[in-house]
């Protein structure tokens, strides 16, 4: 049964989403809003974080009105089950992004072990740059040769030798030295996140504020460690962003071409493919089949990794993985992990497509598997797109529908290449930002969330946000959302306020600048971090905030807890699940001020958030006399 | 008369209808907002254990004669007509515990509630009245995904099903009654479990 | 089809309502001797306390158009041979149905002096009014004379109103007629920290004053005389069965019915503080005061009058009593006499005291003390169910001494709804008749 295309427009202001969602209804396609709608009414103890789950004398619950129980089983009240839930969840989102720095590792340790063919250093300063930064003698060694021993060091900060991680180094001493007063100096990737899930055992640590503090030496864990190493490594192996123009949208699908579609979050596989499908032969072989050529097209964070590094084109976020597939043109889906709804194989078996499976650590049922490694990657990826050449054939006409025109938009802006467009210095951008025509920056950052209107979150933010002087920043899907609407091109300027858009048309840059994917959110704390540096402050102190507006992930509190733990205040659309412990939701949302230097604000508003964050902003600008 | 109807072998205990309650009788009508409210709106429906500690949602069944209407001292409770339900005129109840002693199902709690800021009278469940107005059905109902919580008239349930019956066995299509309930399997298994705990032991 | 019912008050005004729900030709005459229209007798201890506006008061007058009440109007006395009743003033006023609801009185002290104007019961509305009245004029102490509901009552309300106040009671504890000594105890604690002074012992023997007032109460024993500006009767009360007396039936004991309610006279009724109806715990006939069982009776009593043939399952003694943080419930048998009872008495910090009373293992009578609202009354009535309907102990699916909640109160519940009594039984199917699909 076919919606009324204005149904399809209250779940996303995007162009080119509610006529996919009216088609996927049409083709009786379940998405993410039907499920969504399926599940409600939500579990109001999860909601509040008043459950729990984690040992078998229970699972337990705590009435937040005050009729049923207080505490759980164990005793635990609300203050240690939310506590508890959110540490938890910081660990998990930490996991991830480590994880997937450990992967990028591992293959630039088969990069250094000359197994991984296919693979080079691609950017051979910052290879030198990063083992001088680890205290590797860099004098005469060969970049392969370097790469081993630099995967040797990363590796080593997993583990826990040093004391310390050595991103840590990024960062103002003025911060620095409130984390070690804290004593949540992060020491290692793996140990910070072993000790959370030790810490939240039963009968562990139950001081809520002991758990929230391990909470943030967890997270920058993350921030400082996975997350870091993921960005540095994989512009060492696949190249430093440089500014690029592209497309992004459904409209970068074209019904006429091969396309296969890349998703995910690790840019291991997607770059071996990248350059699979400019073999000649396997051209050929899709002109063979009729088609003009191969296109390939990226999602969501893979999608981010592919478009900073090679302009290739952006065809959604998070909540565009299903639709994209209803277009019904996509010949295959490769993905590697994270975010990867498990409803899509079975959307992908509703049309021709083939979806491909890559990582032993991410399986789908439903889904073809060839597992990639460093070893055998570059040949597989061939393989892989030869397949997906041959499944053109399978199209079905009748259910090929593409609804929208791409968009264009700059991406690219690593901390290097924003230093290099500044003129090797950010001396100009502290100018601009002391002098006012900047009034501060903001990473508008995380995922999408059916809970809220699709994009609404980051588009009605990031316009008012640029309006107001307020540069911003974006990673992952934000990113793809303040594309799609416009905002990454030079001329996007004109919707700056004046001090911007004359800064924007100086430099020839948008007022809305894309720094990567979600692992890229650490190229912002960088780049914060040199500001500070720069202007000898703590980062507290910076004109800055960070913004998630439709964030869901678990990655995603791990990323907020590292910001706010960088002393950068942050701004949340939809509500964590903690406010059922009053106690949590008075640290993090003001306490926490005085602690760290920074805190959470819940604020689902975009005009409402708007409005703080610019208040914020200022309140930083007049502390610092500006 | 529309009531809620209990189906107590329906019910997984996810007391979601607890919550569900006290937000629909809060001044927020949300989840996040209700749990800052001072004081805090309290449910009207209890959900406790029943034998074998599978769950029991426990609430006002709006009983005629009423025993609380009978043993209201200050005619505080009384019957709203159009839709049955035994209602709490707070501004009446002096709290002096007697409905409570007459509620033979003991769902009449005591409570400074979102409604009575400061001073502590009878709170019951309404059969959300208001909601009804609205053309909503209360709201444990609403939010009740098992099917645990029924809203209609109870005779018109039983009589629609027995037609329903009747109408089967006579086309053979069913042999005998004890096809109802008919219950999914995965519910079955966990009533079996259930049947285990008890054959346990308290606690089991 | 005329009815004449003879007090207005709960068993008076349900009886009127319960006529009209059956009849809808009848026309009902409502007596009562006060001047006030009908309104709730037990809120006058919360009015003296200014606890609650007097407007509370006030009860909804039944259906209009076919009730009429007449206030300041006595019955002296009933011809059931030409079906009047003969009012003071010597007017008659015909009935085809007659009701006597004529309820109970405070229990006199049988001493000289007791009709001076600061000696009062506490039973009506301008027993309360002439306490406010004396309070107003300058009373500052008071004696209560006997620790029965209504003298605890009393004591605690014009303490609350800033009166020195003594209650005196002859026995050891208050309420010895409702609670054991334990319990009763816990309720003198009670008084004490809300500023009543118990004495335990004293028995009035003379009320000692002049002109017309009483100005001390001497009390023997122990032996002492103490000062007053106001006297309460506060023994409890006694039915008030002087209509009754002239029909040949009735005694202190109140008007004997039978099932039906119905007093030995044909077309007359009695229900409330007057009628001696079956008590379920005692499994015998007894007048119990109490407001439920008065409206329950009248209800009844009235849909009999108007042609219905209901059985009245019988009545049970229940309380609930709160003096400042002390919350008590009691009902059926608490002081068991001698015989095959066993009494079960617990006390802990979370269930309060707790007393149950057991007849050859059946449930007669319980007590829940709880301070603080732990345990409130909440769920006491699931208790009070499982005793109207006669369970065995250990047939109950739940620990009457523990205050834990239960689904128990779902059968004993249907039963306590249903039993006897006309309308829709209460909603709770036990198949499944729906067979919606849940799961999918």
């Amino acid at each position: 049964m076919a919606v009324k295309i204005e149904e399809a427009r209250e779940l996303s202001v995007t162009q080119d989403a509610p006529g996919l969602i009216d088609k996927a209804r049409t083709d009786g396609v379940t998405t993410v809003w039907d499920r969504h709608e399926a599940q409600k009414p939500r579990c109001g103890y999860c909601d509040l974080g008043l459950s729990c789950r984690i040992c078998a004398m229970g699972p337990c619950r705590i009435d937040p009105f005050g009729e049923g129980p207080q505490q759980g089983v164990c005793g635990a009240d609300a203050d240690i089950m939310v506590a508890r839930n959110l540490g938890r969840m910081i660990a998990a989102g930490s996991a991830s992004h480590s994880d997937h720095g450990r992967d990028l590792v591992e293959t630039l340790l088969a990069v250094g072990e000359g197994r991984a063919p296919g693979y080079t250093t691609a950017d051979e300063g910052k290879l030198r740059a990063l083992a001088a930064e680890f205290g590797i003698d860099t004098e005469g060694k060969s970049s392969q040769a370097l790469a081993g021993e630099l995967a040797d060091a990363m590796l080593e900060e997993f583990g826990m030798r040093k004391g310390r991680l050595q991103f840590v180094d990024r960062m103002p001493p003025a911060r620095i030295a409130v984390w070690e007063k804290l004593g949540i100096l992060p020491r290692g990737i793996d140990r910070e996140v072993t000790e959370m899930m030790h810490r939240t055992h039963m009968g562990v640590d139950n001081d809520y504020v002991n758990i929230l503090l391990h909470g943030f030496r967890t997270a920058l864990a993350d921030g400082l460690g996975g997350s870091m190493i993921g960005t540095e490594l994989s512009d060492v192996l696949f190249g430093v962003p440089q500014p690029a123009t592209s497309q992004v949208n459904l409209g970068v699908i074209r019904p006429d071409q091969v396309n296969i579609l890349l998703h995910g979050h690790n840019p291991v596989v997607s770059e071996m493919v990248a350059r699979a499908v400019e073999d000649p032969e396997l051209v050929q072989r899709a002109r063979d089949v009729g088609a003009e050529g191969i296109g390939l097209v990226g999602l969501c964070c893979t999608g981010n990794e592919l478009l900073m590094r090679r302009g290739i084109p952006m065809a959604g976020n998070h909540l565009m993985t299903e639709l994209v597939l209803v277009t019904g043109a996509v010949d295959m889906m490769i993905v590697d992990y994270q975010c990867i709804m498990p409803a899509l194989p079975q959307i992908a078996g509703c049309y021709h497509t083939k979806f491909v499976s890559t990582s032993p650590k991410a399986r789908f049922p439903g889904a073809e598997h060839r597992e990639f490694t460093p070893e055998n990657a570059e040949a597989l990826a061939r393989e892989v797109v030869r397949e997906a050449v041959d499944n053109y054939r399978n199209r079905r006409p009748g259910a090929v529908a593409v609804p929208s025109k791409p968009v264009a938009q700059m991406t690219g802006f690593s901390v290097e290449a924003v230093l290099t467009a500044l003129g090797g210095t950010p001396q100009p951008l502290i100018d601009a930002i002391t002098g006012g025509r900047i009034r501060g920056a903001v990473g508008v950052v995380g995922c999408n969330n059916p809970k809220v209107k699709h994009d609404r979150g980051h588009v009605e933010l990031t316009r008012r946000l640029i309006e107001h002087d307020v540069l911003v920043l974006d990673t992952g899907c934000a990113a793809v959302a303040n594309a799609k609407a416009g905002f990454k091109v030079p001329e996007a300027a004109d919707l700056a306020g004046p001090g911007l858009r004359e800064v924007c048309r100086s430099l020839g840059i948008p007022p809305v600048l894309h720094v990567g994917s979600c692992v890229d959110n650490t190229r912002i704390l960088h780049l914060a971090g040199a500001l500070a540096n720069a202007l000898d402050v703590d980062t507290a102190q910076l004109p800055l905030a960070g913004a998630a507006p439709e964030w869901y992930s678990e990655k995603a509190v791990a990323i907020a807890f590292y910001v706010v733990a960088a002393g950068i205040t942050t701004f949340l659309g939809v509500v964590p699940p903690i406010l059922g412990s009053p106690n949590i939701v008075k640290l993090a949302t003001q306490g926490l001020d005085e602690v760290i230097g920074a805190r959470f604000v819940v604020e689902p508003d975009p005009a409402r958030c708007s409005d703080a964050i610019v208040a914020h902003i200022d309140g930083k600008r007049k502390a610092l006399g500006l | 008369m529309k009531t809620v109807m209990v189906h107590p072998q329906r019910c997984v205990g996810c007391m979601q209808c607890q919550s569900a309650c006290a937000v629909a009788h809060s001044h927020t009508q949300t989840l996040y907002g209700a749990v800052f409210e001072e004081p805090r709106p309290a449910p009207r429906i209890h959900v406790g254990p029943g034998p074998g500690n599978l769950a029991f949602p426990n609430k006002c069944r709006h009983c005629d004669p009423a025993p609380c209407m009978q043993a209201c001292m200050p005619a505080a409770l009384w019957r709203d007509i159009p839709t049955g339900a035994v209602l709490v005129d707070p501004s009446r109840c002096i709290n002096c515990g007697m409905c409570a002693m007459a509620c033979p199902f003991g769902v009449i709690r005591y409570r400074a509630d979102a409604r009575t800021p400061g001073r502590t009278v009878a709170v019951k469940c309404d059969n959300c009245v208001e909601r009804q107005k609205e053309g909503r059905v209360p709201a444990c109902v609403e939010t009740c995904l098992v099917g645990a919580l029924e809203f209609g008239d109870p005779n018109e349930i039983l009589r629609d099903e027995s037609r329903r019956l009747a109408r089967e066995v006579s086309l053979g299509i069913r042999q005998a009654p004890a096809a109802i309930p008919q219950r999914p399997e995965a519910v079955e298994l966990w009533r079996a479990m259930g049947d285990a705990a008890e054959a346990l032991g308290p606690g089991g | 089809m005329r009815y004449v019912i003879v007090g207005a008050c709960a068993a008076g005004l349900a009886a009127a309502e319960a006529v009209c729900s059956v009849d809808p030709s009848a026309e009902v005459t409502l007596l009562t001797e006060e001047p006030y229209p009908p309104y709730s007798r037990p809120l006058i201890s919360y009015a003296l306390a200014r606890e609650i506006p007097v407007t509370l008061y006030d009860l909804p007058p039944p259906s209009p158009g076919q009730v009429r009440v007449r206030t300041s109007t006595r019955a002296a006395g009933v011809d059931p041979e030409r079906k009047e009743v003969v009012l003071e003033g010597g007017h008659s006023l015909s009935y085809d149905r007659l009701l006597l609801a004529t309820g109970a009185s405070s229990r006199p002290l049988d001493l000289a002096g007791e009709g001076s104007t600061n000696v009062l019961g506490f039973r009506t509305r301008s027993d309360a009014e002439v306490l406010d009245r004396e309070i107003r004029g300058g009373a500052r102490t008071a004696l209560v004379l006997g620790g029965g509901l209504v003298g605890v009552k009393a004591a605690h309300a014009l303490a609350t109103r800033g009166l020195d106040v003594t209650l005196c009671i002859g026995s050891d504890a208050p309420l010895s007629q409702v609670v054991n000594p334990e319990a009763g105890r816990k309720v003198a604690e009670a008084l004490e920290d809300e500023g009543v002074s118990v004495r335990t012992g004293y028995r009035p023997s003379a009320l000692e004053g002049e002109g017309g007032r009483v100005t001390a109460v001497r009390f023997d024993p122990p032996g002492e005389t103490l000062r007053c500006d106001l006297v309460v009767r506060g023994k409890g009360v006694r039915p008030r069965t002087e209509l009754a007396e002239v029909l040949g039936f009735g005694d202190r004991d109140g008007i004997p019915v039978d099932a039906r309610l119905r007093t030995p006279a044909p077309d007359i009724w009695a229900a409330g503080d007057v009628a001696r109806t079956f008590d379920v715990a005692w499994q015998a006939p007894r007048v119990n005061a109490i407001w439920p069982a008065a409206v329950e009776q009248g209800a009844l009593a009235g849909r009999n009058m108007a042609g219905s043939h209901e059985t009245y399952p019988g009545s049970l003694a229940m309380n609930s009593v709160k003096v400042g943080h002390l919350h008590l419930v009691s009902a059926g048998i608490t002081r068991p006499p001698d015989g095959p009872y066993e009494v079960r008495d617990v006390w802990d910090p979370t269930a309060g005291y707790r007393r149950v009373v057991l007849r050859d293992d059946v449930l007669v009578g319980a007590v829940v003390v709880g301070t603080d609202g732990r345990p409130g009354p909440d769920r006491t009535g699931l208790l009070i169910a499982a005793i109207r309907r006669g369970a065995r102990i250990g047939d109950l699916p739940f620990d009457p001494l523990a205050d834990r909640i239960s689904w128990s109160g779902f059968a004993f519940g249907r039963e306590a709804v249903t039993g006897g009594r006309r309308g829709p039984a209460a909603t709770l199917p036990t198949g499944d008749p729906v067979g919606k699909e849940v799961f999918r």
